[in-house]
């Protein structure tokens, strides 16, 4: 009996992903077929997506049989966020009770539950009582290895262990101080980096397992909260060659300065410069993006067909405006800033229209199209 | 312009098709692309010296801008007769310069064993080397 090595978990938790949208195993790649019978393992498939939009049957997961050093244990690798209707889950915000009578995010619940009759069908087969259960998983699928992990307790099906790497939230307080207590906080090993945004999502009353314990913290660059250090493949390189030990240290204070923010609130003339048509691009995906990830419903809104560029962002800022007085203040200084940035003398009005929006962002495209060309004849001009 | 919200589904793809060492012409090849739940298709025929080309392939959305892994899954076929071939299975899971060198030189020869190959950021299955 044996815990994964930080950079086993890590593979399995990359390499679920691979399955998503194929049956082929040979996807999976090789490198744990000397400890997990990945050949023969079952393929789960889950439900995501909101009440009114279609439903996606995608792989969401794999069952393996241990073997060698893992004779009798099983792996349970689930996997996160690859497309809208997977969005849509993340951003499901709300609480629901769980399987197991406990509080947790009703988005991951939904989805937890899509894929439980194949759980309990797997479990339930005669003459199989496995020593200890693997669970992992990145994300999305790191809150749903600790549904699963919670289940497995609840049913006391085996010793369980918990890898999840970038994981957001999964349930209240009680959730995860009745799961520490459970499992053991030696078995629970969260991974996060510094600036993974969706280690910080959802927020009160959701609270982070283990608790009280430690997680495995990375100082990962930079000082803004993003997706970049999100994604998996930056996970599988921070805990290469690394030991549990190593990793399970303590967590330094959070520090976010906030620049683009400072930026965008303050009142400077700008100049029609490419530095300048660099910020207002920052700007625009900063805004964009603290729109997507706070409501999910204008999700629904962007995938619409037909839809240009153009008219997705601005769909997005409008229901970002629509929906809290915070984001309305972001979305009207990002416009009041294209309009200085283009000379213009027009004023943002207090209620926004779609129209509105459509037409400073055409006229912004337009611009920076002129000057994006400009730039390329300079380059040329060799000035 | 927003270049920011642009992905590369697939790169250009350039193969020869070989039946023991032949060139083989008119074979039906298929690429299919999965992204976001949607499927993205094309199909050609291998010309008179067994070549095949796909243009490459991008969407612009605003995926991109979520916390979201990319996975593209990729998978080329090829008919020939009443027998269809696994050429190449691919996910992709970033830019992976890898990918596009070996996308622009496929030897898809028929009578090959499907194989695995394995490095740090794909796996790819198929009868195709490069």
């Amino acid at each position: 009996m044996s815990l994964l090595s930080p950079a086993d978990a890590a593979y399995a938790a990359d390499r679920i992903y691979n399955l998503k949208d194929s049956s082929n195993l040979a996807l999976f790649g090789t490198r744990l077929s000397d400890k997990f019978d990945i050949s023969s393992s079952t393929r789960f498939e889950g439900v995501s997506g909101g009440l009114f939009v279609i439903k996606s049957h995608t792989g969401f997961g794999l069952i393996a049989k241990g073997k060698g050093i893992h004779q009798g244990e099983v792996l349970i690798a689930t996997r996160g966020t690859a497309s809208f209707s997977d969005g849509l889950t993340d951003a499901d915000i709300g609480l629901q009770l769980s399987s197991t009578g406990k509080t947790v995010h009703a988005g991951f619940n939904k989805t937890f539950n899509s894929f439980l009759p194949e759980l309990r069908q797997y479990f339930n087969q005669s003459n199989f009582n496995p020593t200890r259960v693997h669970c992992v998983g990145h994300s999305l699928g790191g809150a749903l290895a600790t549904m699963v992990a919670d289940w497995l307790n609840h049913r006391n099906v085996a010793q369980t262990s918990l890898y999840t790497f970038g994981s957001p939230r999964v349930g209240n307080k009680a959730f995860a101080q009745r799961l520490t207590t459970d499992m053991g906080n030696k078995n629970i090993f969260r991974v996060c980096h510094k600036t993974d945004i969706v280690t910080m999502v959802p927020m009160w009353p959701f609270t982070h397992v283990p608790v009280p314990g430690t997680e495995c913290f990375v100082n990962s660059p930079g000082l803004f909260p993003g997706g970049e250090y999100h994604r998996m493949g930056r996970y599988v390189e921070s805990v290469t060659g690394k030991k549990w030990q190593d990793l399970k240290q303590v967590q330094p204070q959070l520090s976010f300065d906030d620049k683009v923010e400072r930026w965008l609130s303050s009142s400077s003339p700008l100049q029609f410069t490419m530095h300048t048509s660099y910020l207002i691009q920052q700007a625009l995906m900063f805004v964009l993006k603290k729109i997507l990830y706070a409501i999910g419903v204008s999700f629904q809104a962007v995938v619409s067909a037909g839809m240009t560029m153009i008219d997705q962002m601005a769909m997005v800022l409008q229901k970002g405006y629509a929906a809290s007085k915070e984001i309305a203040g972001h979305v009207s200084s990002l416009l009041d800033r294209i309009l200085r940035f283009l000379g213009s003398a027009v004023k943002v009005a207090k209620d926004l229209t779609l129209g509105f929006i459509k037409w400073v962002l055409n006229l912004l495209a337009q611009s920076m199209y002129r000057l994006a060309k400009g730039t390329i004849q300079l380059v040329h001009a060799g000035i | 312009m927003f270049g920011f919200l642009n992905i590369n589904l697939s790169p250009e793809v350039k193969g020869v098709v070989t039946q023991n060492g032949e060139v083989v012409v008119g074979a039906e090849v298929k690429r299919t692309l999965i992204y976001n739940d949607k499927i993205y298709t094309a199909t050609t025929v291998s010309q008179a010296d067994g070549r095949f080309s796909f243009p490459a392939q991008d969407v612009n959305s605003v995926m991109k801008l979520l916390p979201a892994e990319l996975v593209v899954t990729q998978k080329i076929t090829i008919n020939v007769g009443d027998k269809d071939y696994l050429a190449w299975e691919t996910v992709k899971r970033d830019d992976n310069d890898g990918l596009v060198s070996k996308l622009a030189q496929l030897k898809c020869e028929l009578s090959n064993e499907s194989q695995a190959y394995e490095d740090e950021r794909s796996v790819i299955v198929g009868i195709c080397r490069w």
